[in-house]
């Protein structure tokens, strides 16, 4: 019965240690001090799929083609020095977990930028994480994103 | 004396004939023997009675704390929009997607400089050959 106890709370505490997806990275830093955060729905990206089509001043962006295929996104960026070794850990697992493969790495300068997606004609996930300086930016998009689309829209 | 098998075999009527036949006398300490008994099985029995509490006082309040554990740490539904206006939500995709854009194609330019750089030298040592 003791065996069983311990066991379950160490299973319990170790699945809350080791956040696994974007959604459990977002809910764990979300809030806390030095931490900006931002989360976007499923049922909120509907709604903007509904929008006229709108273009920001400055920006040179168009969503509306890649808008609708996207589900879900999470942004957390910190500032806050003793997070952002626990987050950078939590990337690592994630994408090692997940089943990421790594798309685009860049190291120059102390900044870092990872791209990791999951499909390849179809991205059904991605992760994008930088290191700059002291700053620590984690993204995590879902969806079912065309590569092509996807491509397009980084390179404008 | 008869064994217990012999003793189990006896009818329940032979059994009573015999108990209340008041010329056979009861063995000496018999009476205190079967107090003894009596009492150790008493005592066996609130042994494992408390066992059984002692394992429930314990067990009880580590699961009850399992189970906030998972409640408070563990997120089960998901997270509230950050915003409500899907206008604001537009213009911080924007930002966010004109982020990656920058960064990643700052990635990819390295990575063009880096190809063109192989390029070149690959170049130079096809000449060289």
């Amino acid at each position: 019965m003791k065996k069983l106890i311990i066991m379950a709370v160490a299973m319990l505490l170790s699945m809350a240690a080791f956040a696994q997806d974007g959604k459990s990275i977002y809910s764990r830093y979300s809030g806390k001090e030095g931490v900006s955060s931002v989360y976007i729905s499923p049922a909120m990206f509907r709604l903007m799929g509904k929008l006229p089509e709108m273009q920001v001043s400055g920006e040179n962006i168009n969503l509306s083609s890649i808008l609708t295929s996207f589900s879900g996104l999470y942004l957390i960026e910190s500032e806050n020095k003793s997070i952002n070794s626990s987050l950078k850990a939590d990337v690592e697992n994630a994408v090692k977990k997940g089943s990421y493969e790594l798309l685009l790495e860049a190291n120059d300068s102390g900044e870092l930028v990872q791209m990791y997606t999951i499909g390849e004609d179809i991205v059904k996930s991605l992760i994008f994480y930088t290191v700059s300086g002291d700053e620590y930016t984690f993204i995590s998009i879902d969806g079912n994103i065309k590569m092509s689309d996807l491509m397009e829209m980084i390179s404008k | 004396m008869k064994s217990i098998d012999e003793i189990e075999k006896i009818s329940f009527e032979e059994l009573e004939a015999i108990a209340s036949d008041e010329s056979i006398s009861a063995p000496d300490g018999l009476a205190e023997s079967v107090r003894e008994t009596v009492k150790a099985a008493a005592i066996c029995s609130e042994s494992r009675r408390s066992r059984t509490r002692t394992a429930f006082v314990i067990g009880a309040p580590s699961l009850a704390a399992a189970a906030l554990a998972a409640f408070l740490l563990i997120p089960t539904s998901a997270p509230k929009d950050t915003f409500d206006d899907p206008r604001l939500a537009y213009e911080e995709m924007e930002r966010i997607m004109g982020f990656i854009s920058s960064k990643a194609d700052a990635g990819f330019s390295k990575t063009v400089k880096l190809s063109e750089s192989v390029e070149s030298i690959n170049k130079a040592m096809d000449k060289l050959k």
